[in-house]
């Protein structure tokens, strides 16, 4: 009988250090006092967590500008790549932030916690002086995915270079970033007659602005014997910039950005790692 | 007490300027046998591995084994100092990692030892169709090659060739290369340029590259040093064509 309950407790040893990683991905405190906090915070910068605290602080910038920020309750962050984030509990950004790579350093100082971020290129220094800890935690995430992207004037380049049709039947598109002295035309072509024909992508409601950038990709080719046409294109266009476009003798094609994202799967060597 | 003595400061200079690229902290091993560092890339795409046997160094102690953290940067930054005629030395003291160049002069400098908790990855054992060897050099002029026309590179074996290829939105390039070896199988894989380049930087550690090649699997990229106690490798995560 006791031979079976030891091989039951060492069994559950076995089974508790499988378990362990899974139940330390997320660690949290509430109300640690400022020593402990401290420690945490150390805990959290050598394991290279992502730290999330809550704490009533003051924060301190010098470096391009100074900067200093009274006694408040804020969110601060430390990602897993140094960056350094403070929060307001209001605005959509930082109140005060440092990039990736940032070196952080914890130190404790008269019952207060100082955690500050150094950088050498530029020289600054961020410093949060922490009164009160409410909560802190820390997590080590896996995430290895980077955000794809699609519906931009690359996007309408690539979708018009690999099926020119779509312009109009007969357009034939000959090359893409054309240098001119006013810049890089989206695409160049010709059209069924052989015209020249400059196209200016726009992925969103274009505005005169892109029609006057279209006019001075034209007078590039002012010098040029036959029609040269300009063709903007975009899903739509405000009603001042067809005007001008009529005006002007120059057309436009309505077009959406393609919203496709590419099929490209990001493989990592964990998936190789079983 | 650890102290570790090299005439060609060319080796460090080599592994590390590819090592930095990859990692920006990092942790080395050193024990009685001689110095090793596993590393794994923030995104898991690239891992590498180094290792130095004593035998590689003039001059090698080391009584414990001992974790050196450093952040791969600045330690790349001292290394660049280093002259090729230079003896360079590592030491440690408390708290720093210590690099002596012995030359015309004697410069020293002292790198602040990193807080980390580290588990050293250990790569995964995976079996492929195809090894074979090519110059190192020849490798790194068709990645450069490749990088004209495409940010991504496919690499492929078969019986008689190794090809580098790439199709661009305005143009093609491809390399061929007849390797001699015996090679059964066709293998096929495509990999991020920018990664490939980032190991190529260690281009000072072997005249010779192996592969391992397969398809749809990483690229085993293996450098032996000359006198066989030295050996840097790499593993990189292929880029798939998924089949929506």
């Amino acid at each position: 009988m006791n031979k079976h309950t030891g091989s039951y407790e060492n069994r559950e040893i076995f089974l508790l250090r499988w378990i362990e990683p899974f139940f330390m991905k997320l660690f949290s405190e509430n109300y640690p006092d400022n020593q402990r906090l401290g420690q945490l915070l150390i805990r959290g910068l050598s394991k290279r967590a992502f730290i999330t605290l809550i704490a009533s602080c003051k924060v301190f910038y010098d470096g391009r500008a100074t900067s200093r920020l009274g006694m408040g309750d804020r969110t601060i962050l430390v990602k897993a790549d140094g960056a350094f984030i403070i929060h307001q509990d209001r605005n959509l950004e930082p109140v005060n932030w440092q990039p990736s790579k940032t070196k952080l350093a914890v130190e404790l100082k008269n019952g207060l916690v100082y955690l500050k971020g150094m950088r050498r290129n530029p020289t600054e220094t961020l410093e949060v002086e922490i009164h009160r800890g409410y909560q802190i935690s820390y997590y080590q995430g896996e995430d290895s995915q980077d955000l794809e992207l699609a519906g931009y004037e690359a996007d309408m380049g690539d979708l018009i270079w690999q099926r020119p049709e779509l312009i109009e039947p007969g357009f034939r598109a000959t090359s893409r970033e054309y240098h001119t002295p006013q810049g890089y035309i989206d695409i160049m072509g010709k059209d069924r007659e052989g015209n020249l024909t400059i196209l200016e992508l726009k992925s969103r409601k274009a505005g005169v602005q892109a029609v006057k950038q279209l006019r001075r990709y034209l007078d590039c080719f002012s010098d040029h014997k036959s029609q040269v046409r300009g063709v903007l294109v975009a899903p739509s266009a405000t009603d001042d910039a067809l005007e001008m476009l009529e005006k002007q003798k120059m057309e436009f094609k309505a077009m959406e950005a393609p919203r496709e994202l590419a099929n490209q799967k990001k493989v990592t060597l964990k998936d190789y790692f079983k | 007490m650890f102290k570790a003595v090299l005439s060609d400061s060319n080796i460090l200079k080599t592994s590390f300027d590819a090592i930095s690229s990859i990692v920006d902290e990092v942790q080395m091993q050193a024990d009685e046998e001689g110095l090793r560092l596993d590393a794994l890339d923030r995104s898991h795409i690239t891992f590498v591995h180094l290792e130095l046997k004593k035998n590689v160094f003039d001059e090698y102690q080391c009584k414990e084994p001992l974790k050196i953290n450093v952040d791969t940067e600045e330690l790349m930054k001292v290394l660049k100092r280093a002259k090729s005629e230079d003896m360079v030395e590592l030491t440690t003291d408390e708290g720093n990692l210590i690099i002596t160049f012995e030359g015309e002069a004697r410069r020293r400098f002292k790198i602040r030892l990193i807080d980390i908790e580290y588990e050293a990855p250990s790569p995964p054992q995976l079996d492929y169709p195809t090894e074979f060897e090519i110059p190192f050099s020849l490798l790194k002029d068709s990645i450069q090659d490749i990088g004209i026309v495409s940010d991504k590179i496919a690499l492929q074996v078969d019986e008689d060739k190794f090809k580098a290829s790439a199709e661009g939105d305005f143009g093609d390039a491809k390399i061929e290369y007849l390797h001699g070896e015996k090679i059964q199988e066709n293998a096929k894989s495509v990999f991020s340029l920018e990664k490939v380049k980032e190991m190529m930087k260690a281009d000072k550690f072997s005249e010779t590259a192996q592969i391992k090649l397969g398809n749809d699997m990483p690229l085993n990229l293996y450098l032996k040093m000359a006198s066989d106690e030295g050996e840097l490798s790499f593993l990189l995560a292929p880029r798939i064509e998924s089949e929506e």
